[in-house]
């Protein structure tokens, strides 16, 4: 790797944006250099490679439309392209605004609108800006201008809007309230068969449906769940006893998406499901392998999929009801095939369509198809090899569910009218029970599973060895889909009354069934002050406060409220099964002083305020180049900020900022190894340098501003404090520690005394110079920092201690007598007097707080925590923080006020 | 002295005899498709790209009247379409596209296609500094002046920046997509 000097300018030479005398010296490096040579060639190409790369044309119709959309949105009609939600919806509260700052001035009126809010379940409650104004059907007065309107009602999807309130024309909102359960009461009504469960052939995987809001049935996204330890084998189903179940890991394959029939594939390799939508059922298929899906053009309701061997599959639907072979080719997109270009020959044969299917299952042996005629209700048979079709059942019944047995002999029927068997062989036809089946399940040995009742429902198995079928589990809830592992054990998928969902393995010990839960879930009744927050769970927007979640466990999830207004809250946690917390997030609201201040995005090391808050200089590093800025908050207060160039200036290198108590100078070192001091005049004009020995640093200015102590690091292990006139002259040594470092010293308010802490081996010594180097000490201790003076001089405090033990020593001055302390925990990060007190800063669970004590009230009062961000400096006359934050993904400063209650 | 931006590229000043509407529609005519490539280059998304732009100029409209005669609403503007850039990676998790699902446009290239998907990847890999860079001035043809105000960086910075960024870029593509990287000519 090329490390010539000239290495960072051939880009800019590359791109001939160096000037001449810049670009001589880069080529005259060139000439030499052929590292260079040979990076500069790898630059262009590099250069021309990105050049060249596509860029796509803007949609021109959409531009033209673009102000047509931006009235469209007003209205609340849906435009043709909708965007994503959360850059869609700002845009309509900017839109708001905008029709509010164009209206506003028209009328000129600030008279209420009236508003009428109904819904079509009344009871509803209704949120007005985040706060509760009453229940639907609710009239009331609005102040003209935009708000935010939302509905909440339990079993129901929150409704919200921003609404336009005019005080010209009354508002009134119908709101029509959308089920949250209405597709599970669907399920429980229309008795389809919802397939949620599908068990891969080698059982290392589960394909089911949920969501991380709530585990609806129907509705939900494709999720897997591997074991990894396998389920426990149920007694007598062939598998190695004794396997223990571990949590596994829960995956999810497809989100967003209202997902229903999962199937796997015979190999394991693809996962078939169903995708339904607006514009119909589309069969989407996904090569677990290649991890690609594929997704078939939508059709009317596809109640059905069966894989027939590895690389096809049936579906049943459309709006003949019909059969279609599809083929998942490797490499092709999927294609539907027409019945005459059917790859199974004997399928072709038969017009299936001349009598269309309503329901169907395939034989083990694949050689038979089962189906339920639509025309006259009865069961067919259909020889896949011979093509013969015959009728299986003389009545026509309305049948939810067809299985055959594992040895092929039986076929298992549910139907309205009861669950029947049919003996393949001799035809014979069987009530086994009289009541609904839902879900029908063989057992390799024998024994048929099948889940019967609506609502809370139960297992029941019927043995024919034992005769009478029987009820075997039942958990007060809704069993809603069956599965059986390759070892046998049976799981469940369940939910109880509320919709708390889990997936059960159940396993045959004799007679009992045992069952223990696989996967399930804890939940979490989640409000906010004030409500009507958005949740992320893993940064993935769920809905808005208050709201109940549903959350798997295993794992820890990461969930974020944002609000408008309001800093984000954030937290991780994990819930045990079955586990119920409540919890209220209190959101802290943003001030408007969050914009950045700073221009450049190096990180932000150190920030010093100027006395008379006009500036503030502060030091950054990039690329390990610290930079020292000198910035002018005036410009920025006038918010003209936005001009480049006129709000900071660089200093060039530079670290330790520090003003004269005037403002008008600022004293920095140049950092590195050869620091010297540097002082800049008022506007951040040209630096001069002071000192010239080198090894400089941590300038001070006195207060009346007749000179600059500092510390010079001529032997690195011992620190000296120096002194000298502001303007460089007269240097001389103040104090030379030769057992010891000076870590730190600070000037009395009147300028007769320096503080300084010294380190001598396991002890700091805290201790007062005069001007002529006379030193008294003040306290010898651990951990001595951050000295402070009151304003009046007539107090000085210390901090003392470390590690979650530090308190703040105060003393009389000149006295030196110990006058109180208090304690404070974690250290502090920065201490300042103010008025009658101290405010000190901690940072904490990345972020900051506050403390301010006053001494005249002895109780610390706690200021605002500010997250994700590292403190840096404050500035008393106006109660304003400052603090880096990388919010925007580069490193800014921010000032906050300390908001002490 | 710092450079100044093009007859094209420089705003009407807030000029008499224009109301805020037609300044505004005049903005949009002007920007529209400089800005659209910027936020397509950055997030590879075709519809991410101008809901971004269409949110930046709905931003911009709201702040016109804070720019009077000085104020560059240009650099402004794309400022905040870098920021929004940002911010919706931020708040995307990284998805991958099945090569199936990727937009097959007249005139389909595989190759081309391909060498997008690389570029996305290897984007994706740079971090946000570089990436912003790199993007702006091979893909967008800023100058480097235009990106130090833009972005707020020094001059300097943009410079080593860019070489950096180019340097890195190379690396990635030496070493994940070798059969893809661009040829040194000898």
């Amino acid at each position: 790797m090329s490390r010539c000097r000239q290495e960072r300018f051939l880009a800019a030479y590359l791109d001939q944006e160096l000037c001449s005398s810049a670009r001589a010296r880069v080529e005259e490096h060139l000439a030499e250099c052929a590292d260079c040579r040979r990076n500069l060639a790898e630059q262009e190409e590099m250069r021309d490679w990105l050049v060249s790369c596509h860029t796509p044309a803007h949609s021109p119709a959409y531009w033209q439309a673009f102000e047509a959309r931006l009235r469209e949105r007003r209205r609340g009609r849906q435009p043709g392209r909708v965007g994503s939600w959360p850059v869609a919806w700002r845009a309509a509260v900017a839109l708001v605004m905008l029709f509010v700052l164009s209206f506003g001035v028209a009328t000129g009126s600030v008279s209420p609108s009236k508003a009428e809010i109904l819904s079509n379940i009344p009871g509803a409650t209704v949120y007005l800006d985040g706060e509760v104004v009453g229940i639907t059907p609710l009239r009331l007065s609005l102040a003209p201008g935009s708000h935010r309107v939302a509905l909440h009602k339990e079993g129901f999807r929150v409704w919200e809007e921003m609404v336009m309130a005019l005080s010209s024309a009354p508002l009134r909102l119908e709101v029509k309230l959308v089920s949250k359960s209405g597709e599970a009461n669907a399920q429980r009504t229309g008795l389809q068969q919802f397939a949620l469960l599908s068990v891969s052939p080698n059982s290392e995987t589960i394909a089911f449906l949920g969501s991380k809001e709530d585990f609806r049935a129907g509705t939900g996204e494709l999720w897997l769940y591997h074991p990894a330890g396998g389920y426990r084998a149920a007694a007598g189903y062939n598998a190695a006893a004794g396997d223990n179940v571990t949590r596994g890991q829960v995956e999810k394959v497809r989100e967003g998406l209202a997902i229903v029939r999962p199937a796997w594939s015979p190999d394991g390799k693809r996962l078939a499901y169903v995708i339904s939508g607006a514009n119909g059922d589309s069969l989407a298929i996904w090569d677990r392998d290649r991890n690609v899906t594929r997704t078939a053009s939508p059709e009317q309701a596809l109640a059905q999929i069966a894989w027939l061997n590895r690389d096809q599959l049936l579906t049943l639907g459309g709006s003949d009801s019909r059969l279609t072979l599809h083929e998942a080719m490797s490499d092709q997109q999927l294609s539907s095939l027409e019945h005459d270009s059917l790859r199974v020959e004997n399928l072709r044969q038969h017009d299936l369509s001349s009598f269309p299917v309503e329901r169907f299952a395939l034989s083990p042996d694949g050689n038979w198809l089962a189906y339920l005629a639509a025309t006259d209700g009865r069961i067919y048979l259909l020889s896949l090899q011979t093509s013969v079709n015959r009728a299986l059942s003389q009545v026509g019944r309305e049948c939810f569910a067809l299985a055959w047995s594992p040895s092929g002999q039986e076929l298992a029927a549910a139907s309205r009218d009861g669950l029947f068997l049919y003996d393949l062989t001799s035809e014979k036809e069987t009530l086994l029970c009289p009541q609904l089946a839902t879900e029908l399940l063989w057992t390799p040995d024998g024994p048929l599973l099948f889940l019967q009742g609506e609502g809370e429902n139960a297992l029941w198995r019927w043995n024919p060895r034992e005769g009478e079928p029987r009820e075997i589990y039942r958990d007060g809830g809704n069993l809603n889909s069956l599965a059986l592992s390759q070892g046998g054990a049976i799981l469940l998928y369940s939910s109880d009354a509320t919709g708390f969902r889990r997936l059960w393995q159940a396993d045959f010990s004799g007679q009992e069934l045992a069952v223990s839960p696989l996967l399930s879930a804890g939940k979490l009744a989640l409000s906010s002050q004030p409500q009507a927050a958005e949740v992320y769970l893993d940064d993935e927007y769920l809905c808005r406060t208050p709201t109940t979640l549903t959350l798997s466990e295993g794992g820890t999830v990461s969930l974020t409220l944002k609000k408008e207004t309001y800093q984000d809250w954030r937290l991780r946690f994990s819930l045990a099964e079955g586990e119920t917390r409540e919890l209220t997030a209190r959101l802290l609201p943003v001030k408007s002083e969050y914009q950045p201040l700073s221009e450049t995005e190096g990180e932000k090391r150190e920030a010093s305020f100027s006395p008379n808050g006009k500036w503030l200089a502060y030091s950054e590093e990039f690329l390990g180049n610290s930079r020292l800025q000198w910035m002018d908050l005036e410009v920025i207060a006038r918010g003209s900020m936005l001009t480049s160039g006129s709000v900071s200036r660089d200093l060039g290198p530079g670290a330790h900022p520090a003003w004269s108590e005037d403002s008008q100078l600022l004293y920095f070192d140049r950092g590195g190894a050869n620091s010297n001091i540097w002082v800049a005049g008022e506007g951040g004009g040209e630096a001069t340098q002071l000192t010239i020995s080198g090894a400089a640093g941590n300038p001070l200015p006195s207060p009346q501003g007749g000179w600059v102590a500092y510390r010079q690091a001529l032997d690195p292990a011992h620190p000296e404090l120096w002194l000298m006139n502001a303007d460089g002259g007269d240097a001389r040594l103040l104090v030379q520690e030769e057992a010891g470092q000076i870590y730190a010293h600070r000037w009395s308010p009147d300028g007769s005394e320096i503080l300084i802490l010294v380190h001598l081996g396991n002890l700091d010594e805290a201790r007062l110079v005069n001007l002529e180097g006379a030193q008294r000490t003040l306290i010898s201790g651990r951990d001595l920092s951050l000295a402070v003076w009151s304003p009046d001089g007539r107090f000085l405090t210390l901090q003392v201690g470390a590690e979650g033990r530090s308190e703040l020593q105060i003393f009389r001055y000149p006295e030196l007598q110990f006058y109180a302390s208090q304690s404070i925990g974690q250290e502090s990060a920065s201490l300042f007097w103010v008025e009658d007190g101290l405010t000190w800063f901690q940072g904490k669970a990345n972020g900051f707080q506050g403390f301010h004590l006053d001494l005249t009230q002895g109780v610390p009062q706690v200021g605002k925590f500010i997250s994700d961000c590292r403190f840096l400096d404050f500035n008393p006359p106006t109660d304003l923080s400052l603090f880096a934050a990388d919010w925007n993904g580069i490193n800014q400063l921010y000032q906050t006020e300390a908001a002490f209650p | 002295m710092p450079q100044e931006l093009s007859e094209a590229e420089a705003p009407e000043p807030a000029s008499v005899g224009h109301s805020a509407q037609e300044r505004f529609e005049e903005f949009v005519r002007r920007y529209e498709k400089r800005l659209f490539a910027l936020a397509y280059h950055y997030t590879g998304n075709h519809d991410r790209a101008e809901e971004i732009a269409q949110e930046a100029f709905l931003k911009a409209y709201l702040g016109f009247d804070r720019f009077r005669g000085e104020a560059q609403v240009f650099t402004w503007l794309y400022r905040i379409v870098v920021n929004l850039c940002i911010d919706d990676r931020r708040k995307r998790k990284p998805v991958e596209v099945p090569i199936d699902d990727l937009p097959i446009s007249d005139g389909f290239d595989p190759d081309r296609s391909e060498r997008e998907m690389v570029l996305r990847e290897a984007l994706d890999q740079l971090a946000e500094p570089l990436r912003v860079c790199l993007i702006m001035h091979d893909m967008d043809g800023f100058s480097y002046q235009e990106m130090a105000r833009i972005l707020r960086f020094p001059l300097g910075t943009v410079m080593s920046r860019m070489n950096s960024a180019r340097r890195k870029m190379r690396r990635i593509l030496e070493s994940q997509y070798p059969e893809l990287r661009p040829k040194v000519k000898r």
